[in-house]
């Protein structure tokens, strides 16, 4: 529902690094999307496409990346990668197992966020 | 055509403007953001802290909802300094909306500063507000599912308040159910099970708002 917020986000900041960078037109946005932030991709896309208008990210193809948060032991600070889709990142945190220093205490860390991590200009 | 790395979160400026606000607020008085569904509690886990810690601490309170004054109107009449903000659809509060809303308090001899957030388990989850700590309310009433469905919010909580524990006896939930939810998500954030109707469990909230005051204050 707040991706009305993010993507007025993504092309203020968009529009700002092209302004920096003197570029008259952006044509595509590389980004990153945290599992966590529950963020509706087809729904950036929709207001993107409304909100770019007149701008110079008019147009522009947005690329989406999905990221899931990991486990992070709270005794030794070791990070592991959980498995993809939604469902089962969850389904593999609860069943971590015991970690390499000989404790079972993970915490997720991350997962949470839009990044724009590149974009493509004329 | 060029390539132009960026690699910068979008919400900067939310977490900018949120920075400040950590700025603009004393750094004695603690600042709590509450997060729930609606209908969880939020208002009368507020309306029964200040009544309960009169005399004790001072409070001040920032409501947000898309539209109404009604829970700024419930929470005057324990005499607390109350600000509204209206969001007129948003779904979430962000940061420049609490420091406009500063603008309006006397904040001078405030001990602790609470934001009700828009109901919503989702959205409010990425907007720093400048809080000190967010607190997630979930109540017996909505199912003792959510946390698995809304883990961003359980995820990013410091304190989990479970309310409506009154109403166990006539619901097919449980409040170990619930409880073992969260914990597959977060094992490390205190639970507190409690009922904002009888009171029942509230001085261990209680206890945890003290403690919370009292940490930040250590780090001054």
């Amino acid at each position: 529902m707040h991706e009305f917020a993010i993507t007025q986000a993504i092309l203020d900041t968009a529009l700002h690094h092209a302004e920096q960078a003197q570029v008259t037109r952006v044509r595509a946005l590389y980004l990153r999307l945290g599992e966590l932030s529950g963020l509706a991709q087809d729904s950036i896309q929709y207001y993107f496409e409304l909100i770019s208008q007149g701008t110079r990210a008019e147009g522009a193809e947005l690329h989406f990346e999905r990221f899931p948060p990991r486990a992070r032991c709270r005794v030794c600070g070791t990070t592991r990668d959980l498995a993809f889709s939604p469902n089962e990142w969850l389904r593999a945190f609860a069943k971590l197992g015991t970690c390499a220093c000989g404790k079972n205490d993970y915490e997720l860390d991350g997962g949470t966020g839009c990044f724009l991590d590149e974009m493509e200009t004329e | 055509m060029k390539r132009i790395p960026i690699v910068t979160n979008v919400l900067e400026s939310n977490q900018s403007v949120a920075n400040d606000v950590r700025r603009a607020i004393r750094p004695v008085t603690l600042v709590l953001n509450l997060l729930s569904s609606p209908g969880a509690g939020k208002t009368s886990l507020i309306e029964r802290t200040v009544a309960a810690l009169e005399g004790e601490l001072q409070f001040a309170v920032i409501e947000g909802d898309l539209t109404t004054t009604l829970d700024a109107e419930r929470v005057a009449q324990h005499d607390v300094p109350v600000v509204q903000i209206n969001t007129a659809g948003g779904c979430h509060l962000e940061a420049r909306q609490v420091m406009a809303a500063l603008q309006q308090l006397a904040m001078k001899d405030v001990d602790v500063l609470i934001v009700e957030n828009v109901g919503n388990l989702v959205c409010p989850v990425e907007f720093d507000l400048g809080e000190d700590a967010k607190i997630v309310i979930t109540s017996l009433t909505e199912g003792d599912d959510k946390p698995l469905k809304y883990p961003g919010a359980f995820v990013a909580a410091q304190a989990i308040v479970v309310n409506k524990i009154d109403l166990e006896p006539y619901l097919p939930v449980s409040i170990e159910k619930l409880r073992a939810a969260i914990a597959t998500i977060n094992r490390h954030t205190p639970v507190i099970a409690l009922s904002c109707t009888t009171g029942t469990g509230f001085g261990a909230w209680l206890d945890w708002v003290r403690a919370a005051l009292r940490a930040k204050r250590a780090r001054v």
